[in-house]
């Protein structure tokens, strides 16, 4: 069953790869099948226990899949929320380019975010973490034809793959202490497991900061937003930046009590300082992308405090929400061509259904009941109220909720007020009944979001104050986003921010610029060598020396008299008109032999050979050094 | 059954390639090019199978001058059907022309020359390999007789004369202080130190030469852009495996206590893979490109190295990297053979040649390291050795590295999906259909089942 859970996907991306026709129908059987392997196998687990599968690997570390309590709630909603935005991309790309590569993406896509989940040992965690990454980089590039989604598609790639270092190291960190490849299957019970030390915690942290979009990693999200919308749907919802989150869950019986500081640290401070991106974007799809990392910025705080299971809760709900939000933005895209707040103002009166849709997943979202986001945000605010040694946690979490509350309640506003004409959307019944069966869940799961977290072996904090202040600051946050009519903003400050604080954004600073850096150094000090060299001519070199000598006295020979035969040519020409035309031959000639003279000797082996002897000597000088 | 007798058996895969080599040349005697390929294949096939059924068999011939051991098994494994792609990669670049047979046995002798470094355990057979190995190339990489291939072979050759003679010249450092040729006299720490860390940069130079680790490293562009594809793609794999092998055995014996080695092998790794992953940002030509990648891969094998005496993961990781860079670069380079070796060459191939579009990208995912490719597997066993070895900032500098690679590599695959189509058309031969297949198969199968590659 676990097999064809994975291979389904797998195979409708080969199979549409290979054919290049009926895509979508192909992507969408494959889903399907993987999701009813998913839910069947959920009966199988609950009845039966925790499945385990190990195959071939590493020496002594075997590849294997594990599908337990926790690992098949995390399927079901993957599955579930990746069958519904493939139904809805079925409409979304009927007029749209670049067919094949969307649905061969989504795909590969959902493949390996279902390996990542079911993955029982750090190497094939890292195998889906990396496969999705990629996978991520096809579906951004999708329209690969616009540049914004060839850049886009490039820095998630390279960014995140950037932060995967985190991701190595920690695994290695944990093998090694541990002494096994296996990723403990009952999350609270084992407490016998020795910490990782704070190394390893800290590069699991990067790795995390990466995929989930974290501060200062962040600004990767926004350029993502250049792929299709169900691209970011199923990025921002159940896989990709929750696969950070998942990471977190799967490594907390193994993280020592010092790192959750840091890692509620994060979480924090990326609440509050993507929550303000949210509130003053321009752009709907940014504002979405924004408070995706904000939202993970709670999953992380409630980790830090040392809830897993408001995290977890909260997963599975954002997951919902989330992918609801991003359908519906996209139906409005497809009414104005665009998803600029000041373009798509007032849309909702016109598309009722999805307007509807949009605002229950917001309204969710802020924390409003009976809905599943208020359910999971009350679980973190209990989590942040009992964090007993750090007293911060909740505050920031409410004015988290606020915030959130208050961006919602913006661009609810912005899309009701106002008058606008809208497109005809073709296949607009597709498109419908994903985001509606996404919605019913938002608006239903509220009941069983308690009974499957317990399944999953986890528990959601409860406490009064944390209730009451958590709809107290939804309430004023979403009355405080209707009231501020200001579809755009000005000022430096506010461009910085809309911008998702690029200044901050970490990779362009630590790696790609030291690295260009570097390269330009490299190339200018080759060139400078060169130069430096060629004048110095071959003296250093005792066994070649000889050879280059003559070599360079030739060329330089050679060289001169092109040189005079060129200015004599010159001369002649300037002064006789006629009557010069063998000068001009030959000085043609004499050039050409110098050119090709030039080019035998551009091999420049003298000088390479002078750069590998002077390593040589340093390499002398290190080891007399190092004589003990 | 006499001792001369029982040594002769253990080096039977030797001899086995060096008679292949021999009917090589035999059969290009007669004017039979078909029949020397036929008599490469089957003679290499039968070397490398003999080393399958030996494995874990551990042994020295000829008191000790020679070591049957899992480096000496694993490189007949690794480098005798490797070269028999390298023919097939040549066969379709000279099919027709005079001088088909010739480069049969000459890939012959240059992987006799690999096969003796792997498993020497005296500086004589060092020596003996790395010559055979560069003699033989010398005159592979000049065979096309275009001003190109001239520059980059003579390059190759002032470059193989000087450091080997540098190299000869500092080994006898250490006969002199150990009063023998053996490898395993080294493993003595009362030895001088001053005569040792001449010797031991003295190798360096040599196997850094055949191994292309920076700063011995120059020839490599030029030589590869010059000579033929198939050339370059056994210029990239058959010497710098059998080097590192080498290496390794030579740094199986000498105490750390003595020369602090492992740190300066540990600065070369650095400076080679930064070194040659920066550069590759630069190029325009997808050989010089790859040349460069090849130097890189080149400092990842020296984590390897560096782990020899204090990790029991480093003869593991190296072979097993080897096995993984043998076939993805190979299959890159067979790859290149197909489209042409210029950037714009490669610009819409995803879509006209989809097959070959996949291939290629997941030959340079495996080289970046991607799981599951058998780049992955390669080197995480090495990141784990150098780390098992109190060697962690250098695995991060690796890991760091392998995030800057990706860009490198993505050069290329950005213009075979991102681009629109430029090629018409181009026709190659079933011979590097087949090549590029059997690599992707083993790219694939070794990253997913690399217990089944150990012993």
């Amino acid at each position: 069953m676990i097999a064809t859970l994975l291979l389904a996907p797998l195979f409708a991306c080969i199979a549409i790869y290979l054919f290049r026709k009926k895509a979508d129908i192909i992507a969408i059987a494959g889903a399907f099948v993987s999701l009813s392997a998913a839910i069947l196998l959920a009966f199988t687990v609950r009845q039966g226990g925790a499945v385990h599968i190990a195959v071939a690997g590493l020496p002594d570390m075997p590849f294997r899949l594990l599908a337990d309590n926790t690992s098949v709630v995390f399927l079901v909603v993957v599955a579930v929320v990746a069958f519904c935005i493939f139904l809805y991309g079925q409409g979304y790309m009927a007029d749209e380019k670049g067919k094949v590569w969307f649905w061969a993406g989504m795909c590969l896509f959902l493949a390996s975010m279902q390996l990542l989940v079911l993955s029982g040992d750090w190497i094939l965690f890292i195998t889906g973490w990396e496969l999705m990454g990629f996978a991520s980089y096809l579906l951004i590039g999708t329209w690969h034809w616009k540049n914004s989604a060839q850049e886009g598609a490039s820095k998630a790639f390279m960014l995140t793959r950037f932060t995967d270092m985190g991701l190595y190291i920690g695994a290695f960190v944990i093998i090694l202490t541990t002494g096994t490849s296996q990723i403990t299957d009952a999350p609270l019970q084992d407490i016998s497991m020795p910490d990782i030390s704070m190394l390893g915690a800290l590069a699991l942290l990067v790795a995390v900061m990466g995929k989930s979009a974290q501060v200062p990693f962040q600004s990767w999200l926004s350029g993502a937003m250049a792929g299709p919308t169900p691209v970011s749907a199923l990025l921002h919802s159940a896989t990709m930046v929750a696969a950070g989150a998942i990471l977190l869950l799967r490594a907390f019986p193994l993280l020592p009590e010092a790192s959750l500081l840091w890692i509620g640290a994060v979480g924090g401070i990326t609440i509050l300082l993507t929550g303000f991106t949210a509130i003053v974007s321009k752009d709907v799809k940014q504002m979405l992308a924004a408070s995706t990392s904000s939202q993970l910025g709670f999953m992380l705080l409630a980790i830090g405090a040392g809830f897993p299971g408001a995290a977890f809760a909260h997963w599975v709900a954002h997951a919902f929400m989330k992918s609801s939000l991003f359908l519906g933005a996209g139906v409005f895209q497809h009414a104005r061509d665009s998803t600029a707040f000041d373009t798509i103002g007032g849309v909702g009166k016109k598309l009722k259904i999805s307007f509807a849709a949009f605002a229950i997943a917001g309204v969710a979202l802020a924390g409003i009941p009976p809905f599943i986001g208020y359910w999971s945000k009350d679980g973190i605010l209990a989590a942040g109220i009992d964090a007993t040694p750090v007293v911060w946690y909740f505050p920031v979490a409410v004015i988290g909720a606020f915030f959130t509350a208050m961006y919602m309640g913006r661009a609810i506003r912005i899309l009701w007020k106002g008058q606008a004409e809208i497109n005809r959307i073709q296949k607009i019944n597709w498109m419908r009944t994903g985001l509606v069966a996404l919605v019913l869940v938002v608006a239903a799961g509220g009941l069983f979001l308690e009974p499957v977290v317990q399944f999953a072996a986890y528990e959601i904090p409860q406490n009064t104050m944390a209730q009451i202040s958590g709809i107290a600051a939804a309430l004023a946050g979403l009355a405080a986003g209707w009231l501020t009519n200001t579809v755009a903003l000005i000022g430096k400050p506010v461009h910085f921010l809309q911008n998702n604080y690029q200044l901050s954004s970490g990779y362009q600073g630590l790696v790609a610029k030291p690295a260009l850096q570097l390269a330009v150094w490299c190339d200018q000090a080759d060139k400078y060598l060169h130069k430096a060299v060629l004048k110095t001519g071959g003296a250093f070199v005792g066994i070649a020396k000889l050879a280059n000598i003559i070599d360079l006295f030739g060329n330089y020979c050679i060289g001169q008299a092109g040189k005079f035969g060129l200015r004599v040519g010159h001369l002649s020409r300037s002064t006789e008109e006629a009557g010069t035309d063998w000068i001009a031959r030959l000085t043609s000639s004499v050039k050409s032999l110098g050119t090709y003279g030039k080019k035998l000797q551009t091999g420049m082996v003298h000088q390479e050979l002078v750069w590998s002897v002077g390593g040589m000597v340093i390499c002398i000088i290190i080891l007399i050094f190092s004589i003990r | 059954m006499s001792s001369m007798g029982q040594d002769l058996l253990l080096i039977l895969p030797q001899i086995i390639v060096l008679l292949t080599a021999v009917a090589a040349l035999i059969f290009e005697m007669l004017r039979r090019p078909t029949g020397s390929l036929m008599a490469l294949a089957v003679g290499m096939l039968a070397a490398m199978g003999l080393s399958i059924s030996r494995l874990g068999v551990e042994a020295t011939a000829f008191s000790q001058t020679f070591r049957v051991d899992a480096f000496n098994h694993w490189s007949v494994i690794i480098l005798c059907p490797a070269s028999v792609l390298f023919a097939l990669l040549a066969r379709s670049e000279l099919k027709g022309t005079g001088r088909e047979g010739t480069v049969y046995s000459l890939l012959g002798f240059a992987t006799l020359g690999s096969l003796l470094l792997a498993g020497s355990g005296d500086v004589m057979f060092i020596v003996l390999g790395l010559l055979m190995n560069s003699l033989s190339g010398f005159a592979l990489a000049a065979y096309p007789k275009t001003d190109a291939a001239t520059e980059g072979a003579m390059k190759y050759f002032i470059y193989g004369s000087v450091t080997s003679a540098l190299m000869v010249f500092g080994l006898t450092y250490w006969v002199g202080t150990t009063g023998s040729t053996l490898l395993s006299a080294l493993n003595n720490p009362g030895l001088q130190p001053l005569p040792v860390v001449f010797g031991l940069v003295a190798l360096l130079v040599g196997i850094g030469y055949a191994a292309s680790i920076f700063p011995f490293h120059f020839w490599t562009p030029d030589t590869f852009e010059g000579a033929p594809v198939s050339i370059a793609a056994y210029l990239s794999v058959i010497p710098k495996v059998g080097a590192i092998f080498a290496l390794s055995q030579a740094m199986k014996e000498l105490p750390v206590q003595l020369v602090n080695w492992p740190w300066l092998l540990a600065v070369l790794a650095v400076l080679t893979m930064t070194f040659g992953n920066v550069v590759a940002l630069w190029q325009q030509n997808v050989v010089r490109l790859l040349a460069y990648s090849t130097i890189a891969q080149a400092g990842y094998f020296l984590l390897g190295v560096v782990a020899m005496q204090q990790s029991g993961l480093a003869v593991h990781s190296l072979i097993v990297f080897a096995v993984a860079y043998a076939v993805m670069n190979t299959g890159a380079f067979a790859v290149v053979l197909a489209h042409g070796t210029e950037l714009k060459n490669f610009k819409g191939v995803g879509k006209q040649h989809p097959w070959t579009g996949v291939a290629m990208s997941i030959f340079l995912f495996s080289l970046v390291g991607i799981p599951p490719l058998a780049g992955f597997a390669g080197k995480f066993l090495l990141f784990g050795a150098a780390i098992d070895s109190e060697f962690t900032w250098l695995a991060v500098v690796a890991i760091l590295n392998s995030a800057i690679s990706l860009a490198v590599y993505l050069r290329i695959i950005m213009p075979m999906y991102y681009q629109p189509t430029m090629v018409i058309s181009n026709t190659y031969s079933r011979l590097v259909s087949f090549v590029w297949i059997f690599c992707l198969l083993l790219t694939v199968m070794v990253g997913l089942g690399v217990q089944m590659f150990l012993f």
